[in-house]
């Protein structure tokens, strides 16, 4: 009793010591303004969360960690759940995260209750938020003990499973080209000098390029170029419903969502934390299994206020289940939280089981600025939702040149090179055709992120076992990561989940007959 | 096995299995791999090149090697099923379309935008004042997104073009290219 006693101490004391960081008046403007530009952009379809995120990464390099790290805290969230405002009022997501709450926002919209709707998404994602930081600083400290056992060998299987995981999700056709693109992703930071031994790699005697491709502008490039094209190649008019209703939904209502919304809260957690999973299919699996649950599954897609709840608990609650395995394995659970982790490296912030000892408290940093956030966003959403509507009628064809201009100001200001720009549109146009031809951009991201690490870690890996490749089946969580990563090709590979998909045709069949 | 392969194709026909997407880039599924494993190739042996300073083991071409087989084995697959997917006589058919390209509006769109940042980020920026590019830029894609009355184009850019130049560089102190 008395050693728990103690254990709490020391826990107040470190969230305590963040606070002072945290409550300064201007990181809680940083937060207060993240958010409300959060939901600004989340409002408006096109503007990504994952794609301000990077812009602003760079843009925020010259406030300082604090500053910065407050300001896309508060972007991540309020973007997050703003896509859920287009979603209900055009039956467009705002967001990609906000897409399953279409399908129930969008007819109770044209019921004249898209006001509820939004409420109902605006609590139940305020609930997510703050169940998904609960689970945050419960699991991060575990997950923290589990990574102070892994050396080079881990963290570079993980890096590669962080790949085969993200290019399987997020793929809309073939696992393999999600592969491919994170294989990509992975070669392409070892552009530029070698960190160890300074020799060039891959720059054909070209001085900018031993610079290497920045992460930064690579980021804007694969986020922010390639949207601003998808969006711009087609105009997409949308019929919009100005009729909201009333927003607060009723208590009875309200308690009645309760189960949904801890159930989704759960999954949400879960599924975020998953890498390469994130938001957009923590929604969808909570939305599927509210579905499968609900007493009431014939009004799911007809306009179900559980069907909200669970999508947008679902996602909310992912937000903090991304940020678990980048605090403790510098391994980030989705594009959006990519770039929280690429804020934390450029600002000399080493995420990863040293963590704690360099920066004690830091969990509790983020938790008390997302609970800042969700605050921020419960009080912007409920009290601006009529008003955010209106942003809707923002004409794309204005708002994206002037995203153009600001994104080359994103990618100079990293390392103050025009090269930097001229990458990031390169990179952008090459991951427009990438999309095009279905290859997700998400893992790609996330190669050029985990790159560094999983270089030198493979290196230092096989310096330490002499080359001898089979030293990963003497070590019991390298082995467990590399059975999952084999796992999850066999499983993504068609010959495999084709033999089960027949399996369990001819199962049905024989269960059948008479 | 062959009993289940056709029962799994008899599924897929009768509209069951969802729409086989594939097919729709079944093209580009041959060109870019084959491009990519061209390129993984010649990374490869690049790499193999690469000095070595003490040990092959963390020698700076170990990685980009073991990226670059990683990336051809993947390309290779993709290329396969690519083939599969009737991606060759796919791609024959779309050269031998009159106006394949032209009768493409979203392609179109989608090549002139490009080739307007191109035109922003090589020759408007290094030679001109970052505002003045920025100003040219965004009449140049407004006007060709129609995006509203010319005047309006005019007035919307030289706002935005201040707004921005002045927002980062002198209220956030952020450098300007």
């Amino acid at each position: 009793m008395e050693a728990l006693l103690q254990r709490l101490a020391a826990e107040w004391a470190l969230v305590t010591g963040v606070a002072g960081n945290v409550f300064a008046p201007q990181v809680l403007m940083l937060v207060l303004l993240g958010t409300f530009l959060g939901i600004l952009v989340g409002t408006i379809p096109g503007l990504t969360a994952t794609m301000t995120l990077a812009l602003l990464v760079g843009l925020t390099y010259g406030l300082g960690f604090n500053s910065a790290i407050a300001m896309l805290i508060g972007i991540f969230v309020g973007a997050i759940y703003g896509g859920c405002i287009a979603s209900i009022m055009i039956n467009i997501p705002g967001t990609p995260s906000a897409a399953a709450a279409a399908l129930d926002g969008f007819p109770l919209a044209k019921q004249g209750k898209g006001g509820l709707a939004i409420g109902v998404g605006t609590l139940t994602s305020f609930f997510g938020m703050l169940f998904g930081i609960l689970c945050m600083i419960l699991i991060t400290p575990l997950v923290l003990r589990l990574a102070l056992m892994m050396g080079a060998w881990e963290f570079f299987l993980l890096a590669i499973l962080g790949i085969t995981l993200c290019g399987t999700l997020s793929s809309q056709e073939t696992a393999i080209k999600g592969w491919m693109v994170g294989f990509l992703g992975l070669f392409i930071t070892t552009v530029g000098l070698d960190p160890i031994y300074a020799t060039p790699r891959f720059t054909f005697g070209h001085v900018q390029l031993m610079g290497g491709i920045a992460l930064v502008p690579a980021l804007i490039g694969a986020f922010g170029i390639s949207e601003v094209l998808m969006v711009l190649k087609e105009q997409v008019p949308y019929e919009i419903t100005m009729r909201t209703g009333k927003i607060i939904p009723g208590m009875k209502q309200t308690l009645r969502l309760l189960p949904t919304a801890i159930r989704s809260g759960i999954i949400g957690v879960f599924v975020g934390a998953v890498p390469g999973a994130g938001e957009d299919i923590s929604a969808w699996v909570s939305y599927g299994i509210a579905k499968k649950r609900s007493k009431h599954e014939e009004q799911f897609g007809k306009g179900s206020y559980e069907g909200i709840a669970a999508a947008e608990t679902g996602n909310n609650a992912a937000i903090s289940g991304t940020l678990i395995p980048i605090i403790t394995l510098a391994i980030p659970g989705s594009g959006a939280s990519a770039m929280i982790l690429a804020a934390m490296i450029i600002h000399g912030i080493r995420p990863g089981p040293m963590l704690p000892l360099e920066h004690p408290g830091f969990t509790y940093h983020l938790a008390l600025l997302l609970v800042i956030a969700s605050v921020a966003m419960l009080i912007f959403g409920l009290a601006l939702a009529k008003g955010l509507v209106y942003l809707l009628t923002a004409p794309r064809q204005i708002l994206m040149p002037i995203i153009v201009v600001v994104c080359a100001i994103g990618a100079y200001a990293s390392s103050f090179r025009a090269f930097d720009i001229r990458v990031m549109v390169l990179i952008g146009i090459v991951c427009y055709v990438l999309r095009e031809m279905k290859y997700p951009i998400a893992p790609l991201a996330l190669g050029v992120v985990l790159g560094p690490m999983a270089d030198s870690e493979f290196r230092r890996a096989m310096l330490s076992s002499r080359g001898d490749l089979t030293a990963v089946f003497s070590r019991p969580i390298a082995l467990v990561i590399l059975l999952v990563i084999v796992l999850t090709l066999l499983l993504s590979s068609g010959v495999v989940m084709d033999k089960i998909r027949a399996a369990a045709r001819s199962v049905r069949r024989k269960r059948a007959r008479p | 096995m062959n009993e289940e392969k056709r029962n799994s194709t008899d599924f897929a026909s009768q509209g069951d299995a969802p729409a086989p997407q594939e097919k729709d880039v079944a093209a580009a599924d041959v060109v870019f791999p084959a491009i990519v494993m061209i390129l993984s190739v010649l990374a490869f042996y690049h790499a193999y090149g690469m000095r070595v300073p003490q040990t092959m083991l963390d020698a700076p071409g170990l990685f980009p090697m073991v990226m670059s087989s990683l990336i051809f084995l993947t390309a290779v697959v993709v290329f396969v099923n690519g083939i599969r997917n009737r991606g060759w006589q796919k791609l024959k058919r779309f050269w031998s379309q009159d106006g394949a390209i032209k009768g493409n509006v979203m392609l179109i769109r989608a090549l002139v935008i490009s080739a307007l940042m191109l035109l922003y980020v090589y020759v408007l920026i290094p030679e001109l004042p970052y505002f003045v590019a920025s100003f040219v830029f965004l009449i140049a894609l407004m006007l060709f997104l129609r995006s509203t009355k010319i005047i309006y184009i005019v007035v919307i850019a030289a706002v935005a073009s201040y707004a921005i130049y002045y927002l980062f560089r002198h209220a956030l102190n952020i450098p300007l290219p």
